[in-house]
């Protein structure tokens, strides 16, 4: 039988004889280099045991597990107990808390990690236990109050043999063979099930925050993560590109249209400007508003006063787009 | 007829067990295939089911039944799927081609319409299951005792969200929400092979398929599902004939005369999709082949895991979907990407030992004769490949029979190759444009050899181990001004004058800007901007030095030699001869793209890559060296897909994870452009001519019917009359691309040129059209 306890030297020295039964010590020191590395001293002055948790740790815990038989926990008040209750289920392996003393009276303990173990992980390690080990009555209701059966709490005799007691509770609840050990893996429809169960509970669940009004950022980002963001933008042009004048007398007439298409959501008044380029410089001849709805197009006709000049660029320039349009005009009689 | 009946739809079932399950199946899946049928044949679309129910129908259907109804004697599952799958598009375009052709003669004149395509591909599938049901048998007999171990669940869910973070990856950047779940996918996809490596001997048969799958179709996602348009290079014109035969309701080579329209991947296939699923025609590309190409990683772990470890296998289809051209150009060359399966699985068959000689014969002149009208330049390749392989063969043999040892035969014949040929040829003369590019290709190539032609090269040949050198981007950008000059005296003095006050001048390279992690690297001394161009250089001289070293080790280790088909490594030298044919070559190199070459010789090579890892890095040992290999093979996925890249800057951006980068600059199709293309078509008369850039003129031709002159340069556009087109690179840019040689040439363009002589009668942000 391999045993795992995350105290595993104290259970030896004190309470059992590897010699006289058939317990393989797997791990008796398992934490204990890490115990060594970070000594300190608790309230009365004596080194306290501190588990410096690493990666390693983890996985050296973690790895001890998944060859036991059992898993012997002293208390079901520290860290390392939670630890190796989880790796313990991930493995379905039995396990057994010792007798502890109740974390609400354990000076040593911080608040909130008292806090902590009282209200949560203490209760869950209890309640996952194969067997759970009391000394006295006070610890036994303790355990019933935290929903442990009746039938899985072992009340120990402080003047019985420890060592045989906790070896016929070993014989009792290890499991039987390990290629009868319960395997991790399960029949492939049972997997299915499973999955399509996650994958419904994973859509209801999108879709009830969807839905739900308070939502509003997941929403927002389901939907730029899953459907098309309309692009905002304006454009401008000039309807009829082929009618254009091309050629004016100086001070005659240049009429043209001018049109805006607005992309952008909201409706959005326009201020246009027409300026007319030559040789001699740029001035501005016509300006004025255009207010164009959501999606909408609107066209506007304009006419403006050829200036002097062999050449005249008309320049219609839009805002808040800040776009533009032109073309070039050749002005005849200058 | 009852549905459920096993007397009528499971006759040959003997085994209870079987039966049962058959019959559980049947009442499972009844209502859904009911239902999906409703929605099909009703045309009422509903999001996502209606496309689920629809590719069913038209796709998944066949490949059932040919999956569960052949005889595969105990090859594994993954070879018959992706076999399957490849019978099962060869029969769509069967139907389709029946349809056609037949439906005409009977007097319907549109029959690629919906209501015949779904009625008669119904009707087909219908026929083809009551002729074969006979040999039905359970397509996983074993279902329910078999298990499924955490780890396999843990890796197949893993798959799914990476796939589901590509696409929301793609559609943020579309939405300029940033990258971030983009980079994710590329992470995810990293590790989920990584843990798939190390896992490798604990994992259910299939979960390494899977993974391959789903890992090759996020990346794929990545690229196909960029932009809300057709994006990309060859796709645009790919969706130009399919929308040109959708439009018709027939498909002929009349249609569009050009070798496009030869490949009925592109035109009957996305069709009968189209009417099925009820999908946007964009959304057919985008989505639908991308499902159907992301099983060429699973071929190419198949044919690995018929040679090597299932660890060393996996390594082989990281290599294969970790070459850029994977998952950069494929997704836009979707014609390629069907021929690409049915060519994969035509290497497969020549591993597969427990199907008998002339069963291996029918699939194999099944496939090649698919992948002549599927992709002509596929297929070119093909041939060669097969017949190169074909006449190491017989060269084998005619050794052999001399030490009157027998040799097995392998599944290609001469026959098969010569009426592959001649079909080729026939299909060839059907679409005159397609002989004539290969006629045009070969003059040049024999042309090139006595010297009398110029020795342009693609700029890809210049990542070649044998050291050809491309002609540099100012020497192409002074062709292209010169090839743009007129003859005529008068008007090549004015073209000249106009090249004289607006110089071509070439475009600065635009990169991604440094991040803290490259500013760290360049502060220890190493330049990122170089690091990346080293990795990725190399990367590419690696591939070729570890085939080399592949395909030594492969014939020189006694044990290897064993476990090694003859035949197969004939194809495999026959592959490399066709690639270096490529690059030696002046011309094709041009006309065909030598990374695609490459991408379709890895089916092949990509397992003696890792041979020739392997056997260098035995050196050191054989579990370091297939170590080595592992993580030589995720390193390079790391950089190829552009991670590392972005994670340090200084290295052009990739269109997967920026709104920049050549790519996004060249092929990305704004909703402005659309717009503005619509409001071209309104206000331009018809017979206009548009001018506007190469890549530009095929975007537009998807939306406008008009006449394109695809050159925008100065001298060009020295008449006025035409609308000229420019787009976001000349826009926000000021840059334009020719295609010069084979080789994108960008440079800064003049746009003071139009301002100056051309009305800009249109601008958006991104886009002027100018008269």
């Amino acid at each position: 039988m391999l045993l795992v306890t995350p105290h595993g030297g104290h259970i030896r020295e004190e309470r059992h004889d590897p010699r006289q039964n058939d317990i393989q010590w797997l791990i008796d020191d398992a934490l204990a280099p890490v115990h060594a590395a970070k000594p300190q001293l608790n309230e009365a002055g004596s080194p306290e045991e501190s588990t410096r948790w690493s990666i390693g740790t983890l996985r050296r815990v973690h790895d001890l597990i998944r060859r036991s038989d059992v898993v012997h926990l002293e208390d079901d008040s520290s860290f390392a107990a939670a630890i190796f209750t989880l790796c313990a289920w991930l493995y379905r392996r039995p396990t057994i808390v010792g007798p502890s003393a109740n974390p609400a009276t354990r000076p040593t303990l911080r608040r909130w990690h008292r806090r902590v173990f009282m209200r949560c992980l203490g209760g869950s390690i209890l309640r996952f236990a194969t067997r759970v080990v009391v000394p006295d009555e006070e610890s036994r209701n303790r355990a019933l109050a935290k929903d442990v059966e009746p039938s899985r709490i072992a009340l120990i005799d402080p003047t019985a043999d420890v060592g045989a007691f906790y070896q016929g509770l070993y014989g009792e609840i290890a499991l039987p063979q390990r290629s009868e050990a319960p395997r991790r893996q399960l029949p492939a429809k049972r997997h299915v099930r499973g999955w399509l169960s996650v994958g419904v509970i994973v859509v209801v669940l999108v879709g009830v925050a969807l839905l739900s009004p308070i939502r509003g950022a997941l929403r927002e980002q389901m939907a730029l993560s899953f459907t098309r963001r309309v692009q905002a933008y304006s454009e401008v042009f000039l309807p009829e590109p082929l009618a254009l004048p091309t050629k004016v007398k100086a001070g005659g007439r240049i009429a043209f249209n001018l049109g805006v298409h607005n992309q952008n959501g909201v409706t959005i008044t326009y201020y246009y400007l027409v300026t007319e380029s030559s040789g001699k410089g740029t001035i501005g001849v016509l300006g004025g508003y255009l207010r164009v709805a959501s999606g909408r197009t609107s066209e506007i006709p304009l006419v403006i006063r050829a200036r002097p000049g062999p050449e005249l660029t008309v320049r219609v320039s839009v805002t808040p787009s800040n776009l533009s349009v032109a073309f070039h005009v050749r002005v005849v009689g200058t | 007829m009852s549905l459920a009946g096993p007397s009528v739809f499971f006759p040959a079932l003997n085994e209870e067990r079987s039966r049962r399950s058959a019959r559980s199946a049947v009442w499972l899946f009844a209502p859904l295939a009911v239902g999906g049928l409703v929605l099909v044949t009703t045309g009422f679309y509903v999001p996502y089911l209606t496309p689920v129910a629809g590719l069913t129908c038209v796709l998944g259907v066949p490949i059932y039944i040919v999956l569960t109804t052949t005889e595969w004697r105990g090859i594994p599952l993954r070879e018959r799927v992706v076999l399957s799958l490849s019978a099962g598009i060869v029969l769509v375009l069967i139907v389709g081609l029946v349809i056609d052709t037949v439906l005409p003669l009977v007097g319907v004149s549109r029959p690629l319409d919906r209501i015949p395509v779904v009625c008669v591909t119904s009707a087909a599938w219908l026929v083809l299951w009551l002729r074969r049901r006979h040999k039905w048998s359970p397509l996983l007999p074993n279902f329910r005792e078999a298990t499924v171990g955490a780890r396999d669940c843990a890796l197949v869910a893993l798959a799914l969200v990476t796939v589901v973070m590509s696409i929301a990856g793609a559609n943020r950047i579309n939405n300029n929400a940033g990258s971030g779940a983009a980079v994710a996918t590329q992470v995810l996809v990293v590790l989920l092979l990584a843990a798939t490596l190390v896992w490798r001997d604990r994992l259910a048969e299939g979960t390494a398929a899977v993974v391959v799958y789903a890992t090759g179709l996020a990346l794929l996602f990545q690229t196909s599902l960029r932009g809300w348009f057709v994006t990309g290079h060859d796709i645009q014109h790919e969706y130009f004939v399919f929308s040109q035969t959708l439009k018709a309701g027939h498909w002929s080579f009349a249609n569009v005369h050009d070798s496009y329209n030869a490949c009925l991947s592109i035109t009957i296939l996305p069709t009968m999709i189209l009417h099925f699923t009820g999908l946007d025609g964009p959304y057919i590309y985008k989505v639908c082949f991308q499902l159907l190409f992301a099983f060429s990683g699973v071929i190419a772990y198949a044919i690995a895991a018929r040679l090597m470890s299932r660890g060393l296998a996996l390594v082989s289809a990281v290599f294969f979907i970790a070459f850029p051209t994977f998952f950069t150009d494929m997704p836009f060359l979707n014609r390629q990407e069907i021929a690409f399966l049915l060519c994969g699985c035509c290497f497969l068959l020549f591993l597969i030992d427990e199907l008998p000689l002339h069963r291996r014969r029918a699939w194999m002149t099944m496939l090649v004769l698919a992948t002549v009208v599927t992709h002509y330049s596929t297929s070119y390749l093909l041939l060669g490949v097969l017949a190169i392989a074909k006449l190491l063969e017989l060269a084998n043999r005619w050794i052999s029979d001399r030490r009157h040892v027998r040799v097995p035969r392998s599944p290609i014949s001469l026959l098969i190759l010569a009426f592959a040929c001649a079909l080729s040829l026939a299909w060839g003369s059907g679409s005159a444009q397609s002989n004539r590019d290969l006629a045009n290709t070969l003059g040049s190539v024999i042309s090139a050899l006595d010297g009398s032609a110029g020795s342009l090269r693609s700029d890809a040949a210049s990542y070649s181990l044998l050291g050809v050198k491309s002609p540099s981007a100012g020497q192409l950008l002074h062709a292209y001004v010169d090839s743009t000059l007129p003859k005529a005296p008068a008007a090549r003095a004015a073209a000249e004058k106009v090249a004289a006050a607006y110089p071509p001048k070439l475009a600065a390279a635009s990169v991604l800007p440094t991040t803290a992690l490259g500013r760290a690297l360049d502060r220890a001394g190493i330049d990122v901007a170089t690091l990346n161009t080293f990795v990725r250089s190399w990367s590419a001289r690696l591939f070729q030095l570890l085939v080399i070293a592949g395909l030594i080790a492969a014939i020189t280790a006694r044990r290897r030699r064993a476990k090694l088909s003859i035949d197969f490594y004939f194809v495999a030298i026959g592959s490399m001869v066709m690639v270096g044919l490529l690059v030696a070559l002046p011309v094709i190199s041009v006309d065909y793209g030598i990374l695609r070459a490459f991408q379709q010789a890895l089916f092949v090579l990509a397992p003696f890559m890792t041979i020739g890892c392997v056997w260098v890095g035995g050196i050191v040992g054989r579990k370091v060296a297939a170590i080595g290999t592992a993580v030589l093979s995720l390193v390079m996925l790391t950089s190829l897909v552009g991670l590392m890249p972005q994670a340090l800057g200084g290295y052009p951006a990739q269109l997967t994870l920026n709104n920049s980068g050549q790519y996004y600059d060249l092929y990305y199709v704004s909703p402005e452009e659309v717009a503005a293309a619509g409001w071209l078509g309104t206000h331009a008369p018809a017979g206009t001519t548009v001018s506007s850039d190469s890549t530009t003129a095929t975007i537009l031709s998807n939306y406008l019917s008009l006449y394109y002159a695809s050159d925008i340069y100065p001298t060009l556009l020295l008449h006025r009359g035409s609308f000229v087109f420019l787009d976001y690179a000349e826009v926000r840019l000021g840059q334009t691309t020719v295609g010069q040689s084979g080789t994108n040439v960008t440079y800064d363009y003049p746009l003071g040129f139009l301002n100056a002589n051309r009305n800009l009668v249109f601008a958006e942000p991104d886009v002027r059209v100018y008269h």
